[in-house]
């Protein structure tokens, strides 16, 4: 059973209670009209996919309810580390230290 | 609302007279529990003090805490979202009582006492039954604790109102569902006891 630490219970949960809301930190542009057609398209469905660390949006759905941002390494589906929405990406250095 | 929608104000319960007699054990009992006045609140942290004084007794701040008494009880369920509960008799005076801070908090209270049905669980094998379909570490879960949880498909709240005791509330939609899963999951247990695969309970 995949446990995931939700930064608002401050609880490991197990998966089942969480549900996974695509990549992390993508601002919606506060001006849509002024875009390019090709700038909207990256907005819209350009995502990073790769292949280790990402950044991505959970949601404790059957829990509190809540959206948060996890690091996740996609290779070993490791979550180094969960922190609030709202809160800026956490830099290499703070990534390096969750891990050990 | 059309009339008669409710019998009176009393919400149908689906589980009214249920009764599990499975094996009918020490080691598990299931009860539908008591109607009550339920209240969800939605409120900014930092007004939480005019809301306690609103609602005439604590409410706990840390997620997954209850505060309880014999006529209010209150259930942290999210960073700003509360379960209220209480005897239906109180029910007009907590809506008073928040009506009254409404003009300087906003805030919003909404009564969900119609949409729940609850279900005691309790006997040694009740964590047992219960992890059956629930995630949660039941046995490390504090007496006094509480959290809204999935049971199996359902989404649920649970409180752990003693060691081997517990309360469930969930939707009237999927209340015959998490009986039967209940129901089941207990039958299970006793035929697993009956060939004394679980024992030390
Ligand atoms: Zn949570």
């Amino acid at each position: 059973m995949l446990l995931i630490k939700c930064p608002y219970c401050q609880q490991e949960r197990a998966e089942v209670e969480f549900s996974y809301a695509g990549e992390a930190h993508i601002e919606r542009p506060s001006d849509p009209a002024a875009l390019s057609d090709a700038e909207w398209e990256a907005y819209l469905f350009l995502r990073s996919n790769p292949r280790g660390t990402h950044f991505e949006r959970w949601y404790h759905i059957h829990g509190c309810g809540r959206y948060f941002n996890a690091v996740r390494d996609t290779v070993t589906d490791n979550f180094v580390r969960t922190y609030p929405a709202g809160m800026p990406r956490p830099s290499v250095h703070d990534i390096d230290d969750a891990k050990t | 609302m059309s009339e008669g929608f409710f019998a009176g104000d009393k919400p149908h319960n689906p589980l009214e007279g249920a009764v599990f007699a499975a094996g009918a054990g020490p080691e598990l009992q299931l009860a539908v529990g008591d109607d009550c006045a339920r209240l969800s609140l939605r409120i900014a942290p930092a007004h939480l003090d005019r809301a306690i004084g609103a609602f005439g007794f604590d409410i706990p701040s840390k997620i997954g805490e209850m505060s309880s008494g014999a006529q209010r009880s209150a259930l942290c369920l999210g960073p700003d979202e509360w379960l209220l509960m209480a005897p239906e008799s109180e029910r007009e005076k907590i809506t008073a009582g928040f009506a009254e801070i409404g003009a300087q908090t906003s805030h919003s209270l909404v009564d969900v006492g119609h949409r729940t049905v609850a279900i005691d669980i309790s006997g040694p094998a009740s964590a047992m039954v219960l992890n059956a379909g629930c995630p949660l570490d039941l046995e490390n879960m504090a007496v006094g604790a509480c959290a809204r949880t999935i049971l199996d498909k359902a989404e649920v709240v649970l409180m752990k109102l003693e060691g081997e005791y517990y309360r469930l509330e969930t939707v009237r939609s999927f209340a015959e569902f998490v009986w039967k899963f209940l129901s089941t999951a207990g039958r299970e247990f006793e035929q697993c006891r009956d060939k004394t695969r679980v024992t030390g309970l």
